[in-house]
Order: C-alpha cells, then sequence, then structure tokens
C-alpha cells in the first residue's frame, strides 16, 4: 500500500501544468507531436555531427527521397482513417503507372499526367466498390488488386523497361523558385489539400466517424458506402502521383519502381500516429511520418550504413511505432 | 509493502475480506473516486448504489484490476493488491453486465474458460463432476454440461457466468447488473441462486439500478455519489425514499407526479401501420398512432417486440406491409431511408451503435444531420456548434461538455447524446429500443421530462422496453406482443402496471377473459 502511495505521487507531474505541454501530452496527439520533435531533434543531431548535413545537396536528397512515399502515405492515410487497415496495392499501382508515364510521355507531361491519374483513379474505384460496397475484407481485396494489376501491367509492358519519348524533367528535376523541388511542392500541395478535406469537409468527417464506429455511422444515417469509396479513389490515385514521380526521375517505366512503397507508406501512417484502428490521426501526421523516415534513412546513409541496415531500422521504428501506439491507447482507458 | 497486512493471514479469520482504503482515481482533471473507504464483512451480500458516473464502475474496474487507482489500496482477505494488475479471480471474480459467454462452446467449455487449473491440456473429463455440482447448487440441475450455451436463455446464460466465478473459487462475487436484461421471473431465479451462494459463505456485491431488487436481496448498501461514499447501511434500516435521496442528494418527485398521463384524447393519425410484419419474428399487426403519442411496444425477450421498433427504423429489409406515415406511404428497408422520411432511431448499445465514444459531445450531436451543417461540403463549425449548443440544452448536458469525448461521460449523459443525436433531425416519428438501459434516476427523469415535451409539439414517440416502470413513466399507451403478436393495447391511463405484466408473460388469457 505505500508503495502503491509512492507511486501516484511520483506520477503526478507527469500531468503537467503549462497548457503548451499538456497539449502536446494529450494522449491522442502524444505519438503525432512526439514524432515531429523527433525529426527536429534528428535533423539537429545530424547538422551537429556529420558535416555537409544539411548542404543543399543532401537536404535535396531527403527531400526528394520523401516526396513520392509523402503523398502515397497520405493517400494510405484515407484507408487507415476510414478503419479498413491499408490498401496493398500502392506499390502495383504505382509500378504500373510508371509504364504509363513513359509510353504516353510523348503527349507531353500534363496530359501524360492525367492519364496516370485517371489510372489510379480507376484502380481505387474498383477497390472502394469491392470494399465499400460488396464489403469484402481490405487487405484480402487490395492484394487480390494488386495481383490483377501487375498482371495487366506486365503483359501490357512486357516485363521490360519502357523509356519516355518525351519531357518529364519538370517534374523529375524541376525546382520551384529555384529552390524547393517540384515533386516537394506537390507532395506539401496534397498533404495541406487533404488536411483541409479531412479537418473540414462533410466527407472528411464522415470518413473519420465511420473509422470510429461503422455501426454507429450506419444507424445515424452516414453515407458510408459513398465515402468509403472516395476514399479508395483518393488513395489509388495518391498511389499512381507517386508512380509518375517515381518514373519522371528518369523518364522511364519499369515494373520494379515502386517496389516497397506499400509498405514505406504504411510506416509513415503508423509512425505519424495514426490509430491502426481507424478514427484517429490526422493527414499532416503521415505526411510528417514519412519526412521522419526519410530523415532516418538519410542518416544511415550518410553514416555508410548498407541498405539492408536502413531496411531493419525501418522495421524496427514501426514496431515501436505500433507498440508506442497500443501502450497510449492503453493510457486513455 | 512489508508492512502491508499481508503478514497477518491465517492468525485469525479476518472480520472484513475486503478492506478498500483511501482509493483515488482521476482521469486527467476529472476525479472518478474521491478518497473512498470501503469494505465487505464475509458471507454478505453487500448493495452498490449510484447514479452514473456516481463511481461505482470505477470501483469494480479497480477492483478487478482493469484500471490502476491513483492513490489508496486494497486489501482481499489479507492479500494486498497489485495495483493495475489483473485480480486473481480466485480473489475477485465479476460477472459484467455484458456477457462474455461463447454461444458455440458447451456449458462446460464456458464454466471453464479462461480458469488457470485448466492446463494447455484440455482435460474436460476431469472437471465435469465439479462443474456438475456447481451448477446443480446454483439452480441449473437441468441443463446438460455439453449443451451449447445458444440453446440457453439469458438467465441461464447469466447463470452460468456467475457460475464460472463460483468455480474458481472467488471470495468475493461481483455482479455487475446481472439482472438488466432479465426478465421478472428471470431475476428470481438470478437471485435464488445469489442467495443460495451467500448461505454457502460466498462474499456477492451486488450492483443494480432497480431499487426494489436491492431491498430484495441485499444485506447492506453502500451509495455512492460523484465519486464519494456517501453511506453504508444495514438494508433493514433503509426506507426506499431514503436510499434516493442518499443516492441523489435531493428529494426526487414522486413517481406519481413524474409519471403524467395524457387524457385519452381525439389525435389525428401520423403513422399508420397496415398488415405489418416480418415474417418469421412478428406476425402481420395493424397500428395507428397519434399525433404527439408516446406507445410502448413491450414483451419478452424473443417475442419480437424490439422487432417492431427495429423495422420501423430500416433495420429490417425484409419486413412486409406498408407504413404509412402523415397520409403517405413511406418505405424503410434501410436506416437512411427511414431518416428520409423523418423517422429518426436510438439503438440499445449504446457504446456499439448509439454513439461514437472517442468523438466529442458536440461532433456526436450533429452526426446525423451533418448535410444541414454543410455548405459546398464544408462543414460550418459555427452553426454545427450553435445546433449542438441548442440540443444540449434541451437534454441538460453541460455545455461545458461539448468539447469532450463521450467516453468521459457517463451512462446517463451518453445515452442524452444518444437521443439528442437523433432529435437533432427534427423527426416526425423517433424511435428508441431501451431508452433508458443502465441509466441513473436523475438522468432517466430528464430524459423523460424532455420526451414527453418533443411529444407535445406532435413527434410520435416509439419505444421497446424490457423495464415495466419506464412504460408507467413515459407511455401513453401500450401494446404487448407475446410469441409475434399483439395481445394488448391499453391506455396508460387507464391500464394498471400489474396487467401489463401479466399480459407479457402470459400473452392472451382464454379462459380468464371468458370468465369475465
Amino acid at each position: 500500500m505505500i508503495a502503491m502511495t509512492q507511486k501516484a505521487t511520483t506520477a503526478m507531474p507527469a500531468n503537467p501544468s503549462s497548457p503548451l505541454l499538456q497539449r502536446f501530452m494529450r494522449p491522442d496527439r502524444l505519438q503525432a507531436n512526439a514524432v515531429k520533435l523527433v525529426t527536429v531533434l534528428l535533423l539537429l543531431w545530424g547538422w551537429a555531427t556529420i558535416d555537409n548535413f544539411l548542404s543543399t545537396a543532401n537536404v535535396n536528397a531527403i527531400l526528394y527521397s520523401v516526396a513520392a512515399v509523402g503523398i502515397a502515405a497520405v493517400g494510405m492515410a484515407f484507408i487507415t482513417l476510414s478503419g479498413n487497415l491499408f490498401m496493398l496495392s500502392m506499390g502495383a499501382t504505382a509500378a504500373v503507372s510508371t509504364i504509363i508515364f513513359a509510353t504516353t510521355l510523348h503527349l507531353g507531361l500534363p496530359a501524360t499526367l492525367a492519364l496516370v491519374v485517371i489510372f489510379g483513379a480507376i484502380v481505387g474505384l474498383l477497390q472502394g466498390v469491392v470494399v465499400g460496397w460488396a464489403g469484402a475484407n481490405p487487405i484480402i481485396a487490395t492484394i487480390a488488386i494488386a495481383s490483377i494489376v501487375t498482371g495487366a501491367g506486365a503483359l501490357y509492358s512486357g516485363g521490360l523497361t519502357i523509356v519516355g519519348q518525351g519531357d518529364a524533367s519538370w517534374l523529375g528535376v524541376g525546382t520551384f523558385a529555384g529552390l524547393v523541388p517540384n515533386q516537394v511542392v506537390l507532395f506539401l500541395a496534397i498533404a495541406v489539400l487533404a488536411e483541409i478535406i479531412v479537418e473540414r469537409t462533410r466527407f472528411g468527417r464522415e470518413l473519420r466517424l465511420i473509422g470510429m464506429n461503422p455501426s454507429a455511422a450506419s444507424v445515424a444515417g452516414l453515407r458510408v458506402q459513398r465515402t468509403l469509396t472516395i476514399a479508395f479513389l483518393v488513395a489509388g490515385t495518391a498511389a499512381a502521383v507517386a508512380g509518375a514521380l517515381f518514373a519522371s526521375q528518369a523518364a522511364q517505366g519499369n515494373l520494379r519502381l515502386g517496389g516497397g512503397l506499400d509498405f514505406d507508406a504504411i510506416a509513415a501512417v503508423l509512425v505519424g500516429g495514426v490509430a491502426i484502428k481507424g478514427g484517429r490521426g490526422r493527414m499532416m501526421d503521415a505526411a510528417f511520418g514519412a519526412l521522419f523516415l526519410a530523415v532516418v534513412s538519410n542518416i544511415l546513409l550518410v553514416k555508410g550504413l548498407a541498405f539492408e541496415v536502413q531496411l531493419a531500422v525501418k522495421g524496427l521504428v514501426v514496431v515501436a511505432a505500433v507498440i508506442l501506439g497500443a501502450l497510449i491507447g492503453g493510457i486513455k482507458r | 509493502m512489508a508492512a502491508s497486512p499481508a503478514t497477518d493471514t491465517g492468525a485469525e479469520t479476518p472480520r472484513r475480506i475486503l478492506d478498500v482504503k483511501g482509493l483515488r482515481k482521476a482521469y486527467g482533471g476529472i476525479i472518478a473516486l474521491k478518497k473512498v473507504d470501503f469494505e465487505l464483512e464475509p458471507g454478505e451480500v453487500h448493495g452498490l448504489c449510484g447514479e452514473n458516473g456516481a463511481g461505482k464502475s470505477t470501483l469494480v474496474k479497480i477492483l478487478g484490476g482493469l484500471v490502476a487507482p491513483t492513490e489508496g489500496g486494497i486489501v482481499v482477505d489479507g492479500t494486498a493488491l497489485t495495483p493495475g494488475h489483473r485480480t486473481d479471480p480466485r480473489l475477485i471474480s465479476i460477472v459484467h453486465q455484458e456477457l462474455s459467454i461463447i454461444p458455440d462452446l458447451s456449458v462446460l467449455d464456458n464454466v471453464l474458460m479462461g480458469d488457470d487449473r485448466v492446463g494447455e491440456l484440455f482435460l474436460r473429463g476431469r472437471y465435469a463432476a465439479e462443474v456438475r455440482q456447481q451448477l446443480d447448487t446454483i439452480g441449473l440441475g437441468h441443463v446438460d454440461i455439453d449443451q451449447p450455451a445458444r440453446e440457453l436463455t439469458l438467465a441461464e446464460q447469466q447463470l452460468v457466468e456467475i457460475t464460472r466465478g463460483v468455480m474458481r473459487g472467488a471470495r468475493i462475487l461481483i455482479l455487475d447488473e446481472p439482472t438488466a436484461t432479465l426478465s421478472d421471473n428471470e431475476i428470481q431465479r438470478v437471485f435464488a441462486a445469489v442467495r443460495r451462494l451467500r448461505d454457502k459463505g460466498s462474499t456477492i456485491v451486488f450492483i443494480s439500478h432497480r431499487l426494489p431488487e436491492v431491498f430484495d436481496l441485499t444485506d447492506r448498501v453502500t451509495v455512492f455519489r460523484n465519486g464519494e461514499k456517501i453511506s453504508t447501511t444495514r438494508t433493514a434500516d433503509l426506507t426506499t425514499d431514503e436510499l434516493v435521496r442518499a443516492m441523489i442528494g435531493r428529494e426526487v418527485a414522486a413517481r406519481e407526479q413524474v409519471a403524467h398521463h395524457t387524457e385519452d384524447v381525439e389525435r389525428p393519425t401520423r403513422v399508420r401501420l397496415k398488415d405489418f410484419s416480418v415474417p418469421g419474428r412478428f406476425a402481420p399487426l395493424d397500428l395507428k398512432i397519434g399525433k404527439g403519442e408516446i406507445v410502448a411496444v413491450v414483451g419478452q425477450l424473443g417475442s419480437g417486440a424490439d422487432l417492431v421498433v427495429e423495422a420501423l427504423a430500416g433495420l429490417r429489409r425484409g419486413y412486409v406491409g406498408a407504413i404509412e406515415v402523415d397520409g403517405v406511404d413511406v418505405e424503410a428497408r434501410s436506416t437512411t431511408q427511414a431518416i428520409g422520411h423523418g423517422i429518426a432511431y436510438v439503438p440499445e448499445d449504446r457504446a456499439g451503435k448509439g454513439v461514437f465514444l472517442d468523438a466529442t459531445v458536440e461532433t456526436n450531436i450533429t452526426t446525423s444531420v451533418l448535410d444541414r451543417v454543410t455548405r459546398f461540403g464544408f462543414l460550418q463549425f459555427g452553426k454545427a456548434s450553435e445546433r449542438a449548443r441548442h440540443l444540449a440544452s434541451l437534454f441538460t448536458i453541460d455545455p461545458k461538455r461539448l468539447p469532450s469525448e463521450v467516453s468521459h461521460l457517463s451512462g446517463g449523459n451518453q445515452q442524452k447524446v444518444a437521443i439528442a443525436k437523433a432529435v437533432a433531425l427534427d423527426p416526425r416519428v423517433l424511435l428508441l429500443n431501451e431508452p433508458t438501459r443502465g441509466v441513473d434516476i436523475g438522468a432517466r427523469t430528464e430524459i423523460y421530462r424532455q420526451l414527453q415535451a418533443l411529444a407535445k409539439t406532435g413527434m410520435v414517440v416509439v419505444f421497446f422496453t424490457t423495464d415495466i416502470e419506464e412504460v408507467h413513466e413515459l407511455a401513453d399507451r401500450v401494446v404487448t406482443i407475446f410469441r409475434g403478436a399483439v395481445v394488448a393495447d391499453r391506455s396508460c391511463a387507464h391500464a394498471s402496471m400489474d396487467d401489463v405484466l401479466t399480459d407479457i408473460i402470459h400473452g392472451p388469457r382464454d379462459n380468464q377473459e371468458r370468465a369475465a
């Protein structure tokens, strides 16, 4: 009994008095806030201990590595928030998008991008119908669609690398005001737009509520099927745009591009603090999760560690994030 | 810990089997329990009373080790509990209101579920005799241990759960609203079992919102209010009024005053059901409901009475017959369709279907009317919050609670949110399934008052309930269904609740009526 009282008193300072700290510590925002803080600390640490860490070249390397994964992560966050776990067709959709990108680049970049977006939207819509309307399990359904998409892509490309006939440099290497890569501007624009849509629109509110409690959502008369279908459509489109970014850098299409995108996006979503059970988290959290992972990978890279080590570290970070999420969930109750 | 009473076990029988000292629990700024002392004498049935949010459930959760206290200690029969660790079921076993019976497993497997003595190798036969004996003691002598639990009635399943606690040799058995879903004669079976256990030396904590049960069953009663223990009294020394006063801290209007029944007046018909039925569940029925009328549809579990309400709400797409609202035929094949016709529904399962526990009160109240607070797809937060504020005030929800998550509210307040959410639609017909299950007296009165006020504006209220008092206090009219058929349609102003109870339990009484 004595020990219990002591434990209680030492636990008291965990209940902070400063309003700023209190906001930081709110259980439902704790992980998302912590990831942002750790990202900043990592950047500072890198700057202090690694030569040229914040040089233009290295910062650009980080930014280029975050853009495509970040866009896919924001798309993935729509699915996770809706309570449908993950879309496991993102890598396949992105890979086939690189082929479409390369084969249609002669039409000019805007037309190419439009076609890629339409492709992604159709693939996403298909999954939305299968999961949202027919009520299929999202994991199984999206793996199955991934297989169909990859098969169709392989038939179409013959499994070869396709070199685009045209100029994709605006997207591939172009910069905004000579400073920020256009890819990064695109990522930021998509993330901000997604944040606004989810936080401020009726669709976004419904998406979150469905993720929290699908039975209550249907009793309340929310547009469950329509909302889920749109969420999948958005996620499919995001995957296709990520593919366009991959393809634009070398103006090439290949089914191997985009491998690992599914896991990278899932990692960003979970590390960023979007709840795996749905209903909790924000679009910006996924974007920051992607940035965090990009910074970690970059540090490992410039420290001279092998790609295999980076993979293992990424896996560890995700496991830690999932455990942390479960622990925070435990505190709440 | 060394100085804890754990050292003096065995020397003499402790007079107290449970000793709770200075228990405090705070969730952030909200204090759920304030320095509570609580003890149990061995071999007593001890009632826990208090409104929702009074601290009962927090105490139970802490006793079960599901929640760690902020301060304070618990000693069970000489053993100090480790805070935040699941309590050994041999010390305290809790039977929750929600059954944890697995329908497809046999009775034996259900009883042994989670028992530590059963090793990795599940040797059923080894415990069969012991389980058989325990089932006999508890009044389940007629139940076969190999029978799937699905085939038992709710009361029998409840008793199987209690048997599970007894099998583990729990020193203290906590029954958390064991009777909430049971009918009257089923309740008597559970009570008989509890008395039998007490006579064999078990200590039992009994939690119920139904005061007559508390007086019927318990030896002592402890009352909680706002997280504080108010009193512990011998039940025999207590009157109902004293108990109610202790629970809510003020006088309540007597039952008769709360229950107001509008005398039968001619009302223009608002809802008309023609040959309305769900095949296989309840037979075709014809019903006319007037503007502003409050109708209770009652019946035993399985009678189909609750399905009448569910089918109207759009939850039974296979219904047949016609629904007419304000003279126009409407279809209710989905909730969305029902809502479109001005039919709103409050489900019975609050946490599962009624509210979004993780969303704020404000968000919850506006969920069903998102279209009305949206412009060009964008939510208008000012408008939404104004609506929420208005509805919250109707149901006396503290406006300061609007930004807090519903999971932080008491059961009574959660139910107010669930009802406010439906009322937000300005429905022509409001359907409720168990309007106040697990809701304390204070909140219940407020809910009844508001529903009656809404009916005065012309809204039709139709509800299903298993609580006969609720019919008496809320309804103008009561329709009883027995085995899928309407057996009585009475005006509450003229019928006694005993009549209604007889309708519910016996159904048609041909011979009696012939005699009369």
